[in-house]
């Protein structure tokens, strides 16, 4: 099955080596494998709203996968969630909200694509809000079961302007990639949103040239 | 909420671009506007200053006229004089009528006085017609008596042929230039007509109209307008207002001031509004990978560009 199956308007690339966008993610993919001393885990986030987070981190696990490198996609945009109607509704019960929620096993909430092998933990139910995303032990628990089951991790998180808890969550990763979409990102959001993070691997990347 | 996020961030960036785009607006609109409304005059040296009241009886007291008042002044002012203006065309009228009225008055007595000599003195009517003087004397008041006969009854009432052929008569013995040798007419002995009524009709006219004449000269007098530049009198605020005339109620100056504030307050939001539509829309955004390697700080990687993808 490709991934752009039940995508609606999402651009995202199944096949990465056949396309200008996966050479580019490809060569992102190279950057992130090129640091050292570093969790591997990565952040994606962005100073404001539609400016590609989400596209930016499903093409970025699907660079990963065909690489052959274990990784996981964590959906922790809540109140946004995509990744149903990316890749389809989850067929499990539970979804990655459920992990933060309730503190059940994240490995309970990550299901495995039959096309390709990528592990997606994905929300369930759409939530009212993203304050689901609090710094504590239940989120700490699933970043260290997430790190010690698989190589990289690639979360994507909700943007700047809508959590106030992204600086804590990207405290505990190794690399944050904040995207920027051209014509759109303004200058002083994205000032302001590298002031707020402020974390020593941060990564800026433009989307959509 | 979105809408409201992204409203909120934008005002949280740019709130130091409204709110001076919108003080130096409002302030500018509220001088404007003040202006407009307060006029300086240009015959007083500042806003302050005191004038001496014409119209007050009392010397010596002096009340300041705001320039609210200066405008207020002018248009009573204006409609004084039209007032003015329309009392006297209607004075002029009255006397006119008072004039007419007296002439009637007059023509009464006279007739009246003829009369009383036409009852007084029959015989001495030959006598009188024998006389140039007495006879233009008797045309004279025979003419007066026609005219107030025309004045009751048609041409042909008898009493009108009679007094005309009279006068005739009287005018052709005058042309002649001596007596009438022919006997003179023998009228009748016959009471003399009571004009009582018209007299009393005319004299309570008059008095009608005199009293009407004595009412428009106390208004006009009381519409007397100042001379030009002169000082005018107004109600002071200060001052007990029965030394003084007052065209006008007192108005509150303030209320324009607060009118002008919240109007050029409202305007200079919708211009600071535009102001930061304009500033945002004018913020450069990152167009390329140029442009986002020169925001960047040191310690921040840029690491690509992902071209835009089609399905």
């Amino acid at each position: 099955m490709n991934a752009s199956e039940g995508t609606d308007s999402f651009p995202i690339e199944g096949d990465l080596t056949h396309s200008s966008a996966g050479e580019c993610y490809a060569q992102v993919v190279d950057r992130l494998l090129a640091l050292e001393n570093t969790k591997k885990q990565v952040l994606i986030t962005s100073p404001g709203s539609t400016e590609g987070k989400t596209v930016t981190a499903v093409n970025l696990a699907l660079a990963f996968n065909a690489r052959r490198i274990p990784v996981l996609l964590i959906e922790l945009s809540f109140k946004k969630a995509r990744f149903a109607r990316i890749f389809s509704p989850t067929p499990l019960a539970k979804g990655i909200e459920s992990v933060l929620s309730e503190g059940i096993p994240l490995i309970s909430t990550v299901v495995v694509r039959n096309d390709n092998g990528l592990s997606v933990a994905m929300v369930k139910n759409t939530q009212s809000s993203d304050d689901l995303i609090v710094p504590g032990p239940r989120l700490d628990q699933l970043l260290k079961d997430a790190e010690g089951q698989y190589l990289w991790t690639i979360i994507d998180a909700p943007s700047i302007a809508s959590s106030s808890d992204i600086r804590s969550i990207a405290e505990q990763v190794g690399v944050v990639v904040l995207v920027a979409r051209a014509r759109k990102t303004r200058a002083s959001s994205l000032k302001e949103a590298i002031l707020k993070i402020a974390h020593p691997n941060l990564m800026v990347l433009l989307n959509d040239k | 909420m979105g809408m409201l996020g992204t409203m909120a961030q934008t005002l949280r960036r740019k709130w130091k671009l409204a709110v001076a785009s919108c003080g130096l607006f409002a302030l500018a609109s509220i001088v404007i506007i003040l202006m407009v409304i307060h006029p300086v005059p240009p015959f007083r040296s500042d806003s302050t200053t005191t004038q001496r009241t014409s119209a007050s009886p009392a010397p010596g007291i002096e009340t300041s006229v705001e320039p609210a008042d200066r405008i207020a002044i002018e248009a009573a002012q204006q409609k004084r004089s039209e007032r003015r203006r329309d009392q006297l065309i209607q004075l002029a009228s009255d006397q006119q009528q008072r004039q007419k009225l007296d002439g009637d008055r007059q023509r009464i007595l006279a007739v009246i006085a003829a009369a009383k000599n036409k009852q007084a003195t029959p015989s001495e009517e030959a006598g009188e017609a024998s006389d140039p003087a007495s006879l233009r004397e008797h045309l004279a008041s025979a003419l007066v008596h026609l005219i107030m006969l025309e004045k009751q009854y048609p041409n042909d009432h008898p009493d009108v042929v009679a007094v005309r052929a009279e006068i005739t008569h009287v005018q052709a013995v005058i042309a002649k230039g001596g007596p009438d040798p022919r006997p003179a007419v023998r009228h009748p002995v016959e009471p003399a007509p009571d004009y009582t009524p018209q007299l009393l009709s005319v004299n309570t006219a008059i008095e009608a109209i005199d009293s009407k004449i004595a009412a428009e000269a106390q208004q006009l007098a009381s519409l007397q307008i100042p001379e030009p530049g002169a000082p005018i009198a107004v109600p002071s605020r200060h001052l007990p207002t029965d030394a003084f005339h007052i065209t006008f109620p007192p108005r509150t100056v303030i209320r324009p001031v607060l009118d002008a504030a919240f109007v050029s307050l409202l305007f200079g939001a919708l211009f600071a509004a535009l102001i930061v539509s304009v500033s945002i829309w004018r913020e450069e955004s990152i167009r390329d990978e140029v442009a986002l390697r020169r925001l960047l700080p040191t310690g921040t990687a840029y690491i690509g560009t992902i071209p835009k993808m089609r399905q």
